[in-house]
């Protein structure tokens, strides 16, 4: 469970938000919407231990991220996956690149096996050969769910995705819902920053909660159904 | 939370394109500084280009048998910074003399041989300095048989001073290159790390301590600078025996070959192996911090 | 007329000029009223004792000329001696300065040859320093010894100064050579033109005394002339001298007799003469005796050695030193007999004091009394003559019956 208490964040000379208390629970997708500028990235760095909150602390697992034992934090963003807005296009990297980055954040990976789950991987998200492609002639959706496979290599305990959906496009969302699901199903967790959430997602989760600037949405897992889905 | 990652090699696991083409440039960069390396430490700089220039007379008193004067110039010999030191009897100082002055020969047998035996001191290329030699001339000075020393008169302090400045510029060079090396290695390693800096914040986002890979990297650079050091100085060392082998005049300015199986030659090259390790890993962690703080 | 020594020939001689006088004196004295035949006599001995004491200074006075002669011929001889040595001596240094000219003379050629020998090796080694030093030069120029080698080169520059060095010590040492030969020619030059001229000067020095030789020996054989014509002058005046005396003496005998005869006829019938026999000894002489003057007896009577001229002769007086001047007395009671010049005794007074007792009184300056004038002891009978020495001689003889006495064994003098 990640659990944020009395969030604040002063960012470009103001204050952006504080006092938000935040509450992600496990084996479960989470979708936070807001307007533009309003901090949605920010939330997912604090929540991933990268970014200090200026105010209000983390907590994952009853460990704090701030305040408690440097190490649990670096192990924690050791375990979170994530998959960032933009993708820095450097010149040089393919496909493959990222999966390599990835095993070796992941550590653990055999080459043998990295390989086998690359393939699967690539085709999951729709990019399957595209191992060599350079980054830099993928599109943004294309870019989107290399950097989401890449991620998946690990086998990610949490799954903080900035951007993912709406830069993935309509075409992929009934892929990247049934991914999510999957995730929450084996009992990952996945966090989703969105500008709005897809209409059959958000009938689907019903309504938000309210948080701040935010609106955070919890994606049923496959057991609980869909509502306005046929059984 | 995941397991531990091996972070070893990183950067030969993120980028090898970039490490071989590096790699064989130091190798090569090595070979030329093992080579001058060697070169120098077996010249000892200009040293024993000076002492095999430089001769120091001890002019004996007319009359002095050459027994006398053979025994004096072993015990000469025996001295701890003289390498050589010959006795030249009267008649070969006067052939040494008309070759200098040809003019002469025709007068020779109007007053007989003039000139004295004398005795010429060679010293080793690494005991030519002001203390040794005046070791040698107050020991020879206080010699009965001994009428004049000569040791280069004023013009040897200039010499010595010439002789320690060109060893200082030549070693000067040395370490200006190798500080070249260390600055092109930052660069280098500047620039590696900014190309990996996506990496290396892939890595530092997914919990991989930055601290730790600047280490291990550093230390990869280190073991990497050390082998690539040894195997350019062991080649320049192969291409400096070559070339004194081949050039034989080159002994009496760098050295015979054979000096370069000694083990002080030895020694130095593990040595300039050693500092290479270390200016590798400082151009790591250098580069790392400047493409770091850059990136910030 | 000088006091001192008596001259041996020349005082016997005087001696018996004098005792002869004196005898005729005498007789003229005690025989004054002869008869006209004894005037003749006496006459013809005047005029005899005036001939024969003619006779007598000229013999004295060859006599004085003859040992005049005698010293001169000694003198001369003893210069000829000595010429002859210095001669010989001049002989002698000549011949050693010839072979000392001789000698100096081959040192020289010696020492010439040896300065030119020294002049050619001198030349010979300037020539050898010169073209050494240009050879340095152009070594130097050329760069000598092995360029690269600087300290090869500072050993040959050393080799370069000491053969310089040698080259310019020979040339140093053959110049002091030859400086030092030429000294030792210039000094043989010296000593030679030294030696030449001692030459020269000792040559004419002999040839000096040569000419003083054969002077000398001119001088010789006119002193010996001189003196072979005085002895052969004096040898015919004492002859004639002899013959003089001996008409004397027969005069004198003659005269004795008639004196005999008048004094025994006298005796026999006459009156006394005033003239009483005098006492034949002096120490009986009326009033005795005293010394004629004050002063020392410097010769004596009798037979003296004269060590000057190492003869022995007859005193028949003696001479009395006393200061110049002083006044002679009359030694007793008399009568002048004489007064007059005696050669050899200058001024002589005698004093007739009878019984044919005389005294003499020689070398007297001036008379006090006149001939035939009675005289008592004491009386000043003349002067002593002035000396530059403020001494003068008396000469005193006392005479008893024509024999001579010692004057000190009648009067009391001082000797």
């Amino acid at each position: 469970m990640i659990e944020g208490f009395r969030l604040g964040v002063f960012s470009r000379g103001t204050t952006l938000w504080d006092g938000l208390d935040f509450t992600f629970g496990d084996g479960a997708a989470w979708f936070v919407t807001g307007p533009p500028s309003s901090g949605k990235t920010l939330l997912l760095s604090i929540l991933r231990g990268e970014r200090r909150p200026d105010a209000g602390d983390v907590v994952v697992s009853g460990e704090s991220l701030y305040r408690g034992n440097p190490a649990l934090a670096r192990a924690w963003r050791a375990s979170c996956g994530h998959v960032p807005e933009q993708t820095v296009a450097d010149a040089r990297l393919t496909v493959g690149d990222l999966f390599r980055r990835s095993a070796l954040a992941g550590g653990g990976v055999r080459e043998s096996e990295r390989k086998d789950r690359t393939d699967w991987l690539l085709e999951m998200v729709g990019l399957q050969g595209a191992l060599e492609w350079r980054i830099q002639e993928l599109s943004i959706s294309e870019r989107g769910r290399a950097c989401l496979a890449a991620e998946l290599l690990r086998g990610p305990k949490v799954l903080f995705c900035d951007a993912l959906v709406a830069g993935a496009g309509v075409p992929f969302w009934e892929m990247l819902w049934g991914l999510f699901r999957a995730l929450a199903r084996e009992g990952a967790t996945v966090v989703l920053a969105e500008r709005r959430i897809p209409e059959r997602w958000a009938l689907a989760a019903g309504d938000p909660e309210p948080v701040g600037p935010f609106r955070v949405y919890r994606l049923p897992p496959p057991e609980e159904g869909v509502r306005g889905e046929p059984g | 939370m995941s397991e531990q990652p091996s972070l070893w090699w990183i950067d030969w696991r993120l980028s090898r394109g970039s490490l071989v083409r590096e790699a064989i440039g130091r190798v090569l960069f090595f070979c030329l500084l093992g080579f001058a390396l060697l070169s120098l430490v077996l010249s000892g700089g200009v040293s024993r280009l000076l002492a095999d220039r430089y001769a120091i007379t001890a002019v004996l008193r007319a009359g002095v048998p050459s027994a006398e004067a053979e025994g004096l110039a072993r015990k000469v010999a025996a001295l701890p910074p003289v390498r050589t030191a010959a006795y030249r009897d009267p008649e070969a100082a006067w052939k040494e003399f008309l070759r200098a002055y040809p003019g002469l020969d025709p007068l020779r047998g109007v007053g007989g041989n003039p000139l004295p035996g004398y005795i010429e001191i060679r010293f080793r290329s690494d005991r030519l300095n002001g203390a040794d030699i005046d070791l040698v001339t107050s020991a020879l000075r206080s010699v009965s048989l001994v009428e004049q020393v000569l040791a280069g008169g004023e013009g040897l302090p200039r010499l010595l001073r010439a002789g320690r400045l060109a060893s200082w510029v030549c070693w000067g060079v040395f370490g200006a290159f190798l500080g070249g090396f260390f600055l092109v290695g930052r660069l280098q390693e500047r620039a590696r790390a900014g190309v990996l800096a996506g990496d290396i914040t892939f890595l530092v986002e997914r919990g991989v301590p930055a601290g730790r890979l600047a280490f291990l990297r550093a230390a990869g650079a280190a073991v990497s600078g050390f082998l690539l050091a040894a195997a350019g100085t062991a080649a320049g060392g192969g291409a400096l025996f070559l070339t004194l082998r081949t050039f034989p005049f080159l002994d009496r300015v760098i050295g015979p070959p054979s000096d370069l199986l000694l083990p002080r030659t030895v020694a130095a090259a593990v040595l300039f192996s050693l500092g290479a390790a270390l200016l590798s890993a400082g151009a790591s962690l250098l580069g790392w911090r400047a493409a770091r703080s850059g990136r910030k | 007329m000088e006091g001192g020594p008596f001259r041996p020939e020349m005082t016997r001689e005087t001696l018996r000029i004098l005792s002869a006088f004196l005898a005729a004196v005498s007789l003229c004295i005690l025989l004054p009223a002869a008869a006209p035949a004894a005037r003749d006599v006496a006459a013809e001995l005047r005029k005899e004792r005036g001939r024969l004491l003619e006779m007598k200074e000229r013999e004295e006075k060859t006599a004085r000329e003859l040992t005049e002669a005698l010293r001169k011929e000694k003198r001369s001889k003893g210069r000829v001696g000595e010429l002859q040595d210095r001669l010989k001596r001049q002989r002698v240094l000549l011949s050693s300065i010839d072979r000392k000219v001789s000698v100096l003379n081959e040192r020289l050629e010696r020492a010439e040859k040896a300065v030119r020998e020294l002049e050619a090796a001198h030349g010979q080694a300037r020539t050898g320093l010169q073209r050494a030093e240009v050879a340095a030069f152009a070594g130097e120029r050329a760069g000598a010894g092995v360029p690269w080698h600087p300290f090869l080169r500072e050993r040959v520059r050393h080799f370069m100064r000491v053969y310089l060095a040698a080259e310019a010590e020979g040339v140093a040492r053959i110049t002091r050579a030859r400086e030092r030969k030429e000294e030792e020619l210039s000094g043989l030059e010296r000593q030679v033109a030294v030696t030449e001229k001692k030459r020269t000067m000792e040559k004419k020095v002999g040839d000096t005394l040569l000419s003083r030789q054969g002077e000398e020996r001119r001088l010789l054989a006119d002193i010996e002339r001189e003196k072979k014509r005085k002895e052969k002058e004096l040898k015919s005046l004492r002859a004639k001298i002899a013959r003089m005396e001996s008409v004397v003496s027969r005069v004198e005998r003659q005269v004795k007799e008639r004196e005999r005869r008048a004094r025994k006829g006298a005796a026999e019938g006459s009156a006394a003469k005033e003239v009483a026999e005098a006492p034949r000894r002096f120490a009986s002489l009326s009033g005795g005796l005293s010394a004629p003057l004050a002063g020392k007896v410097v010769t004596r009577f009798g037979r003296q050695h004269d060590t000057t001229f190492d003869v022995t002769i007859e005193n028949r007086g003696v001479e009395i030193e006393a200061p110049s001047g002083a006044s002679v007395k009359s030694v007793g009671q008399g009568e002048v007999a004489f007064a007059g010049a005696v050669s050899g005794f200058g001024n002589v007074l005698i004093v007739q004091h009878g019984g044919g007792l005389f005294s003499v009184y020689g070398r007297l300056e001036t008379f006090l009394v006149k001939q035939g004038e009675a005289v008592k002891k004491g009386t000043v009978v003349g002067r002593l003559p002035g000396s530059p020495s403020g001494k003068s001689v008396l000469y005193l003889e006392l005479r008893a019956g024509g024999t001579a006495i010692d004057p000190t064994s009648a009067i009391p003098l001082d000797s």
